[in-house]
């Protein structure tokens, strides 16, 4: 299924350099720091909360068939201070592409190294 | 926010400090440190400085290194996973003194008259600090933040912490402390207009000799908001469904 996905892979010295990613605590046992995927749907769920804020986006394959991914980043309060972030940040539907980390289950998830909207925009600044 | 200013409110008002303290307490502080600062990395500490003191291991005595080697962090070289550990933080016990400063979030100090009192946004934790010159109580059983007491010398805040329980660790990966641990701090805005803290680490049990370490804030335009360890719970059950993905 992953195979059918569109993804990107980049040198780990991109991921490292993000905050957002260093923040996790045991990110880099559940997630491979060393690996980077890029991955762009619609968003369907945004949940700004404590501890870690988590988007869900659904993903469409080249064969039309979909996934719900999951992307973690860091606390919601970090988040509005340094970046502006908050509640009202994504709507069910709204375009967002985000690189991140993958999973070492291979569980369509990320932990956040940088989200971009729908036209491209980062939305992280460095840490 | 404003149950935050309530509740200091509050605070202010218990009839806690007896009378000859109230007393002392007209002093005036030796610098002015109110207001909301954040932690500060120094780039060359950036590869342990959110878990740590120093990348090496305090001089750790046999009493500790047994300790140290069951602890499970989340964070050092030995780093579980959150499900895994058995960091007292995660069952949103208080992370203590001095490991409070190295959770990622504001603190507030506040200074009142006889008294600095620093406002953790991390589950909203409050030490406070003495300055009235009263000794430490010893009608308590030890605690999870310790006993403080402290004094001006010039502008710089000393403070000596005592009654600590020994549940908590020193740092973010699990360097244990005993019932007889004493943290000494220096605290003073430095040249750069950092709050700098020098710690020192005292505790005949858990280490051979008397250490030091330091941590540094920068003060921000922040209000301290709400962050509820409790929660934590919610991301636990997030990390469950993504490590046992395919089973």
């Amino acid at each position: 299924m992953r195979s059918l996905i569109k993804t990107t892979v980049v040198a780990m010295s991109l991921v490292l350099g993000s905050g957002a990613v260093l923040a996790h605590h045991g990110a880099s046992v559940v997630y491979d720091l060393s690996q980077s995927l890029t991955m762009t749907g619609s968003v369907t769920d945004f949940q700004f909360v404590n501890p870690h804020v988590l988007i869900f986006f659904e993903v469409q394959a080249d064969d039309g068939t979909t996934t719900i991914w999951s992307a973690g980043l860091t606390s919601p309060n970090r988040l509005a201070r340094s970046d502006g972030w908050s509640k009202d940040m994504f709507q069910p539907g709204d375009a967002v592409t985000i690189t991140g980390s993958p999973a070492r289950t291979g569980a369509p998830s990320l932990w956040v190294d940088q989200v971009f909207d729908g036209d491209g925009n980062p939305l992280l600044g460095e840490d | 926010m404003r149950c935050l200013a309530a509740a200091v409110v509050a605070m202010v008002m218990l009839p806690v400090v007896p009378a000859g303290a109230q007393m002392a307490a007209a002093g005036a502080h030796g610098a002015d440190f109110s207001g909301v600062w954040t932690g500060h990395r120094l780039p060359e500490t950036r590869s342990f400085s959110g878990w740590a003191f120093h990348e090496e291991l305090p001089p750790m005595t046999d009493w500790a290194m047994q300790r140290y080697a069951m602890a499970k962090p989340t964070f050092g070289p030995t780093s579980v996973t959150v499900a895994d550990t058995n960091d007292p933080v995660y069952q949103c016990f208080p992370p203590g003194t001095p490991r409070i400063y190295f959770h990622p979030f504001p603190m507030e100090i506040i200074q009142l008259p006889g008294r600095v009192m620093m406002v953790f946004e991390y589950d909203h934790l409050i030490r406070q600090i003495y300055t009235d010159g009263r000794g430490h109580r010893d009608d308590l059983a030890p605690g999870w933040m310790g006993d403080s007491i402290g004094h001006w010398e010039g502008e710089t805040l000393v403070v000596e912490s005592t009654n600590f329980n020994d549940k908590t660790w020193v740092d973010r990966r699990g360097v244990p402390h005993s019932e007889q641990l004493k943290v000494l701090e220096r605290i003073h805005i430095n040249d750069s207009g950092l709050l700098q803290i020098d710690v020192t680490v005292e505790d005949p049990i858990a280490f051979t000799q008397p250490w030091t370490g330091q941590r540094f804030y920068e003060r921000v335009d922040w209000t301290v908001e709400e962050f509820i360890c409790m929660d934590n719970v919610t991301f636990l059950d997030f990390e469950q469904e993504v490590l046992q993905f395919g089973e």
